[in-house]
């Protein structure tokens, strides 16, 4: 499966198992967002996530 | 059963890692219904009960989601793991350092200050170097080691040019000396599951995320202790449990109520995700 990085335009692979809010660190340095609507699975830059708990 | 079945247990996310992930194949594989709610393209009530688990893994990046998200879910009389409380207390590094402490659990001396001045005069009071942390945050960000109070000062002084609302108050924390190392153990009910020592590649920051070289460690002993009393202390059914190894003198120095497990699991081999979901299985059961 495949998808569209929104910032460099770039085709992305995605995991066979891929799940709606998954993230996935593009090659162009991007963090990205899963997003499923309508069966379509489209990639956000992910934003608005501030804090962490880390390992 | 259709309609009627009941879903044991939720996971409550608002991204989706590698942790969780392994945690849906984990639950397909042992027969768990374990439904994801990503509060990000998903919104639940606060008026009637949020959904018909039993068990709600909290398992949101954000401190803040993940405390909210539990106090409403626990409302409901569902159950949450972690609880709020055991959120609120792991999320706020101040105030789990004074919950481990005074429930004497060893941990580094610390001071909690508001603004630069007070900053520098608790860093007087412990002697330099120290540790400068913010009160929340992961993966080893915003921590910085000074080893003067002109190096305290500077560091401050970028610390509090950040627009957040707790950028001026600042854990002051006694260094450590211990090579660039420590230990992370996971805990789960009451068990210390598996457990690595971490060190730093460069630095003295041993964070996963930063890229620490991680190996192996049986979780027994005074290492299994010590992270089971500080998860206890804090009521953290499931912890990621630091501890630093200053020269035989054990202390704790984080308890993160959200681990991430990666690490740990491919250091380690063990299936820390079957853990995790037995544990929520068995107070489903409850």
């Amino acid at each position: 499966m495949k998808a569209v990085c929104p910032v460099c335009k770039l085709e992305v692979a995605l995991p066979d198992d891929v799940v709606e809010g998954e993230v996935i660190e593009h090659d162009c340095g991007v963090v990205l967002e899963v997003k499923v609507s309508n069966g379509k699975v489209e990639l956000k830059a992910l934003e608005g996530i501030l804090e962490d708990w880390g390992e | 059963m259709g309609r009627m079945s009941k879903t044991l247990l939720a996971m409550i996310v608002d991204i989706v890692r590698w942790e969780e992930k392994i945690l849906l194949k984990a639950a397909e594989i042992m027969g768990l219904n374990l439904s994801l709610v990503n509060l990000r393209s998903r919104f639940i009530s606060l008026t009637e009960p949020p959904g018909n688990a039993k068990v709600y893994l909290i398992r949101a990046v954000s401190r803040t989601t993940a405390v909210t998200s539990a106090l409403v879910i626990e409302s409901f009389g569902a159950v949450t793991i972690n609880s709020p409380r055991a959120l609120q207390a792991t999320g706020d590094k101040a105030a789990m350092i004074a919950l481990l402490a005074s429930r004497g659990v060893p941990v580094p001396r610390s001071y909690l200050a508001l603004g630069k001045e007070t900053a520098l005069m608790a860093a007087e009071a412990l002697g330099f170097p120290v540790v400068l942390k913010p009160v929340s945050g992961g993966w080893g960000m915003l921590s910085a080691k000074a080893g003067s109070p002109e190096e305290l000062e500077q560091l401050l002084e970028l610390k509090e040019a950040i627009p957040s609302p707790t950028s001026r108050l600042h854990v002051i924390q006694e260094y450590i000396e211990a090579g660039g190392s420590d230990y992370r153990v996971l805990v789960v009910g009451g068990e210390a599951v598996a457990a690595m020592k971490r060190s730093a590649v460069r630095g003295w920051k041993a964070n996963v995320s930063r890229g620490a070289l991680v190996e192996p460690i049986s979780p027994r002993g005074e290492i299994e202790e010590l992270a089971v009393r500080a998860s206890e202390a804090l009521g953290a059914e499931v912890a990621g449990v630091d501890i630093i190894d200053g020269d035989g003198d054990m202390r704790v120095l984080e308890v993160n109520g959200v681990p991430e497990f990666r690490g740990l699991r491919e250091a380690t081999g063990v299936p820390v995700e079957r853990y995790i979901l037995s544990y929520a299985r068995e107070n489903a059961r409850r």
